[in-house]
């Protein structure tokens, strides 16, 4: 009986309980690699925030109440970002062969606001010079440490996460299956990024490769979610 | 001999049990990292400590897309509220408010450990657990709709922000609240060990205690229902928004009667080892009450010494 009840609460309240509530937020992320004659200059990015995100950050810095963001607004978005975020290093993890790469400041942010969404672009300052001998690595991922926000890689001009792209969205005649998942994350784009890993700037002196792939040493949230990684070999030609 | 054997087995299943819990708290409330100031932001966020193992990862991103996919449903259908008020989308936002409860009180906070412990600790009926979940998932939610009202509509300034900085002084508050509940049942326990009236195991809890426990675990926001209730209010959809309140309540309040039955059968059970053998069942009665007291008062002080 007693064992029954263990199993019981062991099932019922150790896997789920840490993980169904959250995340509350949904960030659309671009990325891309920045480099210059000398190197790696940083990690642009741009995110895109869901409505409900969107009307929190709003209601903080929109003062008018008109839904549209003067520039003092803009000033505002950026100072409360900058400053709310950097608890959060910016969502940004690096490592440089290895290394951890403290994520402290970013530089050059923009704020806009289209459909109800926020969109936030910005670098993340990283710079690692390029060596003639030898290859560096630099690997990034992109999360929420505290998984109140779900970050989702997107390539240039697409969305990630709309489920009315699953072709039995919202359709309750739909029996369901157990492939029902697969259908459902390959429709909407989820999975693993499949997209370009854009390199910007001047990266003609340098020998170049660039790859997406999990990384288990980032795993985050009680180690549950094991992000994917931007990666990025170079050296002097 | 077997009454030895027994009471080394109970130890050992309520340590696992304590272990078990222990997983579950550790996770003091979210903070919207997008507008969190400076002044609520120490401390800075940790890496949780407790891990889970690997066959549980795709599980994670599944849950995200799932409530990725609840939220963008609930919005569309606020914009088509504003359209019609209380037409079906208004019904389809009251379901999905109810099944984003029982779902969302399921994750980390929202005081299922306090609930697990209370009634490990005291004893319950159907009754005590039905009042004990609505009572204090109504306030959960009662509390950070206030705080989003009053910072919006009084302060004229953010019921976002108003929540996130009010939400910290809740937070401590209901924290010491705590400790002082947790410490009280335990003097209250010994106190009736000590009397002789240890082995008499009431069959219910006493109203008093369970209230106050419900409303100090109760008044930490629920930062996800506010979110919702803040998004109707800029809509324009304020009633709305109100009563998604109400059945986001409802659907937690059935997460955490669960959660509490579940530890007044363990406790049920977990005495009725012991029937026959009254040294045995003061024994058992003991640990339970005064393990779920302590677990109360340490955990209390354990989340307020991590939010200073």
């Amino acid at each position: 009986m007693v064992r029954r009840f263990i199993f019981l609460l062991v099932l019922f309240i150790a896997p789920v309980s840490q993980v169904l509530a959250h995340p509350h937020a949904f960030v659309e992320c671009t990325f891309a690699f920045v480099m210059d004659k000398d190197g790696l200059v940083g990690f642009k990015q741009r995110w895109t925030l869901d409505e409900m995100t969107t009307v929190s950050v709003l209601d903080v810095v929109d003062t008018d109440r008109n839904g549209m963001l003067s520039a003092k607004e803009q000033i505002a978005v950026r100072d409360l970002s900058v400053e709310s975020l950097l608890a959060f290093h910016y969502f940004t993890a690096a490592r440089i062969d290895g290394r951890d790469y403290p994520v402290q400041s970013i530089t050059d942010f923009s704020a806009e606001l289209n459909n109800g969404k926020l969109t936030y672009e910005f670098l993340v300052p990283c710079r690692v010079k390029a060596l003639a001998g030898r290859s560096q690595e630099v690997k990034v991922a992109v999360y929420d440490d505290s998984f109140y926000t779900f970050v989702s890689y997107v390539e240039e001009g697409k969305s990630a996460i709309d489920p009315s792209k699953d072709p039995l969205f919202a359709n309750r005649q739909a029996p369901a299956r157990p492939e029902d998942f697969k259908r459902f994350s390959d429709a909407v784009g989820l999975g693993k990024y499949k997209g370009k890993i854009p390199i910007q700037g001047d990266a003609a002196k340098f020998k170049i490769a660039a790859d997406v792939r999990e990384a288990p040493e980032m795993a985050y949230f009680f180690d549950q979610i094991v992000p994917q990684a931007f990666i990025l070999d170079f050296r002097l030609k | 001999m077997s009454g030895t054997h027994l009471t080394a087995r109970g130890v050992g299943l309520f340590i696992i049990l304590a272990a078990l819990f222990l997983c579950v708290t550790d996770a003091p409330a979210a903070r919207n990292p997008f507008i969190s100031s400076q002044q609520n932001q120490s401390p800075p966020p940790k890496r949780p400590l407790t891990g889970y193992p690997a066959f549980l990862h795709p599980l994670m991103q599944k849950v995200a897309v799932i409530q990725a996919a609840i939220k963008q449903r609930m919005v569309r259908l606020a914009k088509e509220i504003r359209k019609e008020p209380f037409a079906r989308a208004f019904w389809g936002f009251m379901l999905l408010s109810f099944t984003y409860g029982v779902v969302h009180a399921l994750g980390p906070g929202h005081g299922k450990i306090y609930t697990c412990s209370y009634f490990l600790s005291r004893p319950g009926t159907l009754k005590n657990a039905l009042l004990f979940g609505n009572l204090t998932m109504l306030m959960h939610v009662l509390s950070g709709s206030i705080l989003i009202l009053f910072g919006a509509l009084v302060l004229r300034t953010s019921g976002a922000m108003t929540l996130e900085n009010s939400g910290v002084v809740l937070e401590r508050v209901s924290y010491g609240l705590l400790i002082a509940v947790g410490l009280f049942i335990a003097v209250k326990v010994i106190y009736e060990m000590r009397s002789g009236h240890g082995h008499e195991c009431p069959q219910r809890a006493d109203i008093k205690s369970l209230v106050m426990t419900s409303l100090a675990v109760g008044m930490v926001p629920c930062p996800g229902a506010a979110l919702i209730l803040l998004f109707s209010l800029t809509l324009g959809i304020l009633a709305a928004g109100l009563w998604a309140m109400l059945f986001i309540a409802a659907g937690m309040a059935i997460t955490t009667t669960a959660f509490a039955l579940s530890a007044i059968g363990f406790r049920k059970s977990f005495l009725s080892l012991a029937t026959g053998n009254d040294r045995m069942v003061t024994g058992v009665h003991g640990l339970l009450s005064l393990g779920g007291a302590v677990c109360i008062a340490l955990l209390g002080l354990i989340l307020l010494m991590g939010s200073l």
